[in-house]
């Protein structure tokens, strides 16, 4: 065994690519500690043990890869190499042969991965994670995620190799670990899951056993760490971590007793299958020489014998089924769990878009490695085999590049039917039978068509080299260079990007959008390049290029630059240390504004126009500024956001031209006076750069949060950065503190008399923000005028698209729903919902404030919110909650909890409740809306069903609070969602049990009476102040205590 | 007639290794033996002929085609028989054949289906023709070699070691069949088997450490050592006293007692005259 186990390690130390694969995840790990900072909460630093912890948790998964790679290499060496009747005849035993290759084969897996780790150390230490290093803190996770695991991976693909015999059956085996993992990871307390789809107690426990790397486990142990514990403690090895690990352990030395037992050293003999029969010549004939023909007819031939032979051989294989069942089953999986979406949010609609943008998320990436492996082992193969002697003295064998890219191709194109099959499966099995032949289109775009690219690109590159695991190794280099998970961050030109897939939104209102041409172009750009590569190299070889060859070249240049021009159209490079110079240098220079005085704006008027089909608007408008102080103001900063035009910008006479520009007045304004500025700009986003999701200007579903766009007066604070270490690099100081409950109050409320014309191109509806006054067609465009018919806060927004339309009366207010035609399942329960909310809301806080209610859908380009409160409309994106599927035996209405929701929005926030930002204002928006929302849901569906919801956002609170540092609920800011909406519900549900919800509720009404606009401006503890004089004494410390204590 | 013309071709596999060391040879139509020990350099040779590796220095021409600067024009009409050769796994002998076929450009369907089920049927492979090529023995993997390098309508065969792994039968069926096409061909035949050259070559070479030793036709060879050749019976514990004394070139081990042959131009004391074959010319020339 000792000797087995050096002499390989031997070997491995001989050869150089060896030392360069070392080299390579060294590199890894550096890049990995450098840029990744997959932060689980605001409050956890970087260079936590915690996070430490995870990371490298995460790492290990490379393990299955450099494993796989180890295994393929020294598993059949003896037989790869034909020493096998040589060794296996000398006393070596069977046993101590096979310990001794597992051992070689585990240390040189675990050594990449030290390496990596070391990588990871480095690349950490290189940028400020917030705490000094310890050698624990690494080597304790790197010992029972790293050893653990690589031992676990090892022995099962030790079993896979051995019991097989077959290297592709161990490349799949490493596949199905993966796939299992990504399964498990689902259903586990994942921070990154439990904010969008968080999974029941059993799951994550389920998860957390089966998990192979631990990973799991390690979350689920740790759901109740405070941030301080995740920052100081190392996570102990205890409960289902600890359990875990030893049944991977234990598992290990499983698979590698029966690993060792299954070693032969007999190659296992197939058996085949019965050929039919061919005709047998007539008679044995003297020998016949037969003319050949080398031309391009048998060229074209030899092509199709080379696909023949490729499929007969790859298709009918095990490793070609396993691979697809794997394939399928992550897949399936990945759909299952988005449509059921966890026990946050209700289970949705199993549409094509849906189908097909969960493909193309999970396919891409094990399609890449399956590429890499089926190029290698199609390409290798004759050599692999020593036929290559026979083939290569025969003229037409150069077909062989040629054909095994179609091959490859060919295996691409049958996973992506089979996967396109399961999603119409899918489909017929939630009943959604509805196919939109446009959303798999994107399965052909952006991942069929890069695929077959890339496997083109990668038999070049194999048929650079002489030895066949150089060219895997190149090959799998830059597939994770050029195809991998962090191909944006290694590659930040998007043009070079063309093996890359697409992980876009597909919108039943457009598709998807702007983005299928130019991927399209870009893979144009990027099939140019291959194929100059390989005509320039064949010119090469031959020392010579054809009139073919040379046309080819230049329609090859031609397509590519154009394409590629095409698609760089409008490119801004961005850069996030550039942004943070600029925010440093905004702050440096402005922020002496903040305690300068400014005009504010009282009076909007403006006019959007839109263009969705060339996916742009402009503005058009003028502020009333009115000096509101009791100062004079002699100069004004105005702000305009970075990325759209200036057309016109005038204030006091004076042009402003610049993103930021300090105005002096030529008559300083005096207390009460007031100005005009004018201003007009314009917006525009090609797909290169990508859209923002609150300003998405798209074909046909666009919504803008537009306010955010206009021209800002005064010091922006939201420019400021906000952690520390970077400021103190920049010399700023304090960043400015949020003001706290207990700061005097800022009575000037900044509301807004709004008036504002929407237009847009004709068949779209245009929507804006307060009441629709007037509606008309001009040309080929539509125009509508808003206004809300009182002051509003400075927050509006737009929309704009083809939608049908429910409209009822209902208690002298008109009631509108504007949907996609073929969302129409659950607007009638809506506007019942819609109803009894108002009926709610008034009877309990007072009347509503506008004379009609919109709700409007718009596209899933917009994402980030399930729905958005404005005066008089609300907006709701097509794929969170509006559209789904809430029928019967469902258990959570979230059209309920929708309508309860987002219009008491129009109570709590928007015109009535209006809080200045501080801590707790939060409390007064959303924890408010979701006492609403309770209320609501139990008046609709009883005690027990609302009892269910709450306990879901016990969880969601449960899970959440150790990310972040704790507040008091009544110092909520807006990040901690955990504490102002899941907590919220909790202590007011806990109160309203209390002192009675009736009770509450006249708190509520006396809030609002009080506080509402233009009265005095609330904090939270106004809020407290009510409940207090609504309740008995007996309740007052329980009531400080829910509200006020941590 | 056919002509492939080897003019002072060298290679070196690494700088101290040179297996091939300015070897010119003229080869035409008939069959041509090329003998050497292992390691000589053959197999090598053969391959570089074939395209398989690029001289260093040479030029190899082929019907006065430089094929170093251009495999492709003696691919079209060549057939390889390589020494060691692999097939692909789970492919019949009938399909892999056929594919050979295709590349070599043998077409339309019908006539290459002919041909490579008559070549099947002239290696007697034809009732093995839908069995997976690697599950053949090592024989009948052979004789599917010999088949595909006859693929075609080859102007220049060369075989490597052919009759490796062939019984006395098939060895004699596979000497007949290339005796048969030899005629209006080259064909290069490198083998062990010194009787296998004496049989059917019309020329010969011996090739040692990477060059020519001996070229010539056999019977030309033979004539030389005529009356040069002594022979006799020995003690095994005196055979080092001879090869110190005597120009040794071959021993043997007849009935138990050992036959040394010597070369000399006069009869040595003790031995009797020889009839020189074509081992002593090998041996021989092995020992200049």
């Amino acid at each position: 065994m000792k000797a087995i186990l050096l002499f390989d390690l031997r070997q491995f130390a001989r050869q150089l690519p060896g030392y360069v694969i070392l080299l390579l995840l060294l590199c890894m790990g550096i890049f990995t500690g450098n840029k990744f900072n997959m932060s689980a909460g605001e409050g956890v630093e970087p260079g936590s043990p915690y996070t430490i912890g995870f990371m490298l948790g995460l790492l290990s998964l490379t393990v299955i890869f450099i494993a796989t790679f180890f295994a393929i290499r020294m598993l059949f060496s003896e037989w790869d190499n034909r020493v096998n009747l040589l060794i296996f005849t000398t006393p070596v035993r069977k046993r101590s042969f096979a310990a001794g290759r597992f051992l070689s084969f585990w240390l040189l897996t675990l050594s990449g991965f030290l390496f990596m780790t070391i990588g990871f150390v480095i690349g950490q230490q290189m940028r400020d994670t917030g705490t000094a290093f310890h050698f624990l803190h690494y080597a304790y996770p790197w010992l029972f995620f790293g050893v653990i695991n690589s031992l676990l991976v090892c022995s099962v693909l030790y079993f896979a190799g051995w019991i097989t015999q077959n290297k592709m059956l161990v490349a799949v085996t490493g596949l199905l670990l993966y796939v299992l993992y990504m399964v498990i990871l689902l259903f586990s307390n994942s921070p990154f899951m439990a904010q969008s789809a968080p999974q029941s107690p059993e799951a994550q426990q389920v998860s957390a056993l089966i998990d192979p790397f631990g990973v799991s486990a390690y979350f689920l142990e740790t759901r109740n760490f405070s941030v301080q514990q995740r920052n100081t403690l190392m996570v102990p090895l205890s409960g289902y971590w600890l359990l875990n690990r030893m049944v991977a352990v234990c598992l290990s030395f499983l698979f590698v007793w029966l690993g060792a037992r299954s070693f032969s050293v007999h190659k296992k003999i197939k058996k085949t299958r019965e050929p039919k029969e061919i005709a047998r010549p007539e008679t044995a004939s003297a020998y016949l020489p037969v003319a050949v023909n080398t031309g391009k007819t048998m060229w074209l031939k030899s092509l199709r014998s080379y696909l023949g032979l490729d499929l007969k051989i790859t298709l009918r294989s095990i490793s070609f089924v396993l691979s697809a069942i794997a394939l399928l089953f992550l897949c399936g999986m990945e759909m299952y769990a988005v449509i059921e979406k966890g026990i946050r949010l209700p289970r949705k609609y199993a549409d094509s878009g849906l189908m097909a943008t969960t493909i193309s998320g999970n396919f891409y990436l094990p399609a890449v490695l399956l590429v890499v492996y089926f190029v290698y082992d199609l390409y290798w193969k004759s050599y692999s085999s020593r036929f290559y002697m026979l083939e290569r003295t025969n003229v037409l064998s150069s077909a062989k590049y040629i054909g095994h890219w179609i091959s490859v191709s060919v295996l691409i194109s049958v996973y992506t039917m089979l996967l396109f099959l399961l999603g119409l499966l899918f489909q017929f099995v939630y009943a959604y039978p509805r196919i939109d032949w446009a959303a798999y289109l994107g399965l052909l775009v952006f991942d069929t068509l890069p695929l077959i690219l890339l496997a083109g690109f990668l038999v070049w590159v194999n048929s650079l080299f002489t030895k066949p695991f150089i060219g895997l190794g190149v090959t799998l280099v830059l597939a994770f260079v050029l195809a991998g998970p962090f191909a944006p961050k290694l590659l930040s030109y998007p043009l070079l990007r063309f093996f890359s897939g697409f992980k876009g939104a597909y919108s039943d209102f457009c598709g998807y959008g702007a983005y299928l041409w130019p991927f399209v172009q870009r893979w144009l750009a990027g099939a140019a390049l291959t194929g100059l590569l390989w005509i320039l190299t064949y010119a090469i070889r031959r020392r010579r290029i054809s009139l073919a060859g040379t046309v080819m070249s230049l329609v090859c240049i031609l397509v590519g630059t154009f394409s590629g021009i095409q698609f760089m159209t409008g490119y801004v490079p961005r850069s996030s240390g550039k942004q943070q110079d600029n925010n440093a240098a905004y702050e440096l220079r402005y922020r002496h504004y903040q305690y300068l005085p400014q005009p504010v704006v009282t009076d909007v008027v403006t006019q959007i126009d839109l263009y969705p089909s060339q996916q742009s608007y402009t503005v058009d408008g003028y502020y009333v500024l009115r000096n509101l102080t009791s100062d004079t103001i002699g100069k004004v900063l105005v702000n305009f956001t970075d990325g759209f035009i200036i057309q016109q910008a005038i204030l006091d006479g004076q042009s402003i031209d610049t993103a930021v520009s300090e105005v002096i007045l030529r008559r300083p304004m005096q207390p009460g006076d007031s100005l005009q500025m004018k201003f007009a700009f314009s917006y525009k986003w090609y797909p290169v750069n990508g859209h923002q999701s609150f300003n998405a200007i798209v074909e046909n579903g666009s919504f803008m949060r537009i306010s955010r766009y206009y021209p800002a007066i005064g010091y922006q604070q939201e420019r400021e950065i906000s952690e520390e270490r970077i400021r103190s690099a920049y010399g700023l100081g304090a960043a400015t503190a949020l003001k706290k409950p207990e700061d005097p109050r800022d009575n000037n409320w900044g509301f807004i008399n709004l008036k504002m014309i929407v237009s847009t191109e004709k068949g779209q509806t245009p929507l804006g923000t307060g009441e629709l006054v007037k509606q008309w067609s001009k040309g080929s465009r539509t125009y509508a005028e808003f206004s809300p018919g009182q002051p509003v806060p400075f927050r509006f927004a737009v929309a704009s698209a083809a939608y049908e339309q429910q409209k009822v009366r209902y208690q002298g207010k008109e009631i509108m729903v504007l949907y996609h035609a073929l969302h129409q399942e659950n607007v009638d329960h809506l506007i019942d919902n819609i109803k009894q909310t108002m009926d709610y809301c008034e009877a309990n806080f007072g009347p509503y404030p506008f004379r009609s209610i919109r709700f409007a859908e718009v596209s899933a380009f917009t994402r980030g919110f399930a729905a958005t409160a404005y005066p008089g409309i609300i907006f709701m994106t097509e794929n969170m909650v509006f559209h789904a599927d809430i029928g019967p035996g469902r258990e959570q209405d979230v059209i309920n909890e929708l309508a309860g929701h987002e219009l008491s929005h129009l109570w709590w926030g928007n015109s009535q409740l209006s809080e200045d930002e501080r801590e707790g204002s939060a409390m007064l928006t959303e924890t408010l809306a979701m006492y609403t929302e309770m209320m609501l849901y139990r008046k609709m569906y009883g005690e027990k069903r609302m009892r269910e919801r709450l306990a879901v956002h016990q969880q969601l609170y449960d899970e959440q609070k150790g990310f972040s540092a704790e507040e008091p609920l009544y110092k909520v800011t807006g990040n901690n969602t955990h504490i102002s909406y899941s907590k919220g519900a909790i202590v007011m549900v806990r109160i309203a049990e209390m002192i009675g919800e009736e009770r509450v509720n006249s708190a509520l009404r006396n809030l609002l009476a009080k506080h509402r606009y233009p009265l005095q401006r609330p904090v939270s503890t106004d809020l407290i102040d009510e409940l207090l004089a609504v309740s008995g004494e007996e309740h007052h410390a329980e009531i400080r205590k829910l509200m006020m204590e941590r | 007639m056919n002509k492939l013309l080897i003019d002072k071709i060298s290679l070196s596999y690494r700088k101290d290794v040179k297996v091939l060391d300015n070897i010119s040879l003229e080869i035409s139509n008939g069959m041509f033996g090329l003998l050497g020990p292992n390691g000589a350099g053959k197999s090598s040779l053969m391959r570089t002929i074939v395209g398989l590796q690029k001289p260093d220095e040479g030029r190899i021409f082929f019907n006065e085609h430089d094929v170093v600067a251009r495999p492709g024009f003696l691919h079209k009409q060549l057939g390889f028989l390589p020494q060691d050769f692999g097939v692909y796994p789970k492919v019949s002998a009938y399909n892999l054949l056929d594919h050979l076929a295709v590349l070599k450009g043998v077409g339309p369907a019908a006539i290459r289906k002919k041909q490579v089920l008559s070549l099947l049927e002239k290696v007697n492979l034809a009732a093995f023709r839908h069995k997976e090529v690697h599950t053949f023995s090592g024989g009948m993997r052979q004789r599917f070699g010999v088949a595909q390098a006859l693929l075609g309508n080859p102007q220049l065969i060369i075989a490597d070691e052919p009759t490796a792994g062939l019984d006395p039968e098939e060895r004699n069926r596979f000497n007949l069949l290339l005796s048969e096409i030899s005629e209006n061909i080259v064909v290069i035949l490198s083998t062990h088997l010194v009787e296998d050259v004496r049989n059917l070559c019309s020329q010969m070479a011996v090739i040692r450490n990477g060059r020519v030793q001996a070229l010539g036709r056999p019977s030309d060879m033979l004539a030389n050592l005529k009356g040069k050749i002594w022979t006799r019976a020995i003690d095994t514990a005196a055979l080092p006293a001879y090869q110190s004394s005597h120009k040794v070139i071959s021993q043997q081990l007849i009935e138990k007692s050992l036959h040394i042959t010597v070369y000399a131009e006069d009869m040595p004391e003790g031995f009797s005259p020889a009839e020189p074959v074509l081992e002593h010319v090998y041996f021989h020339s092995l020992s200049v």
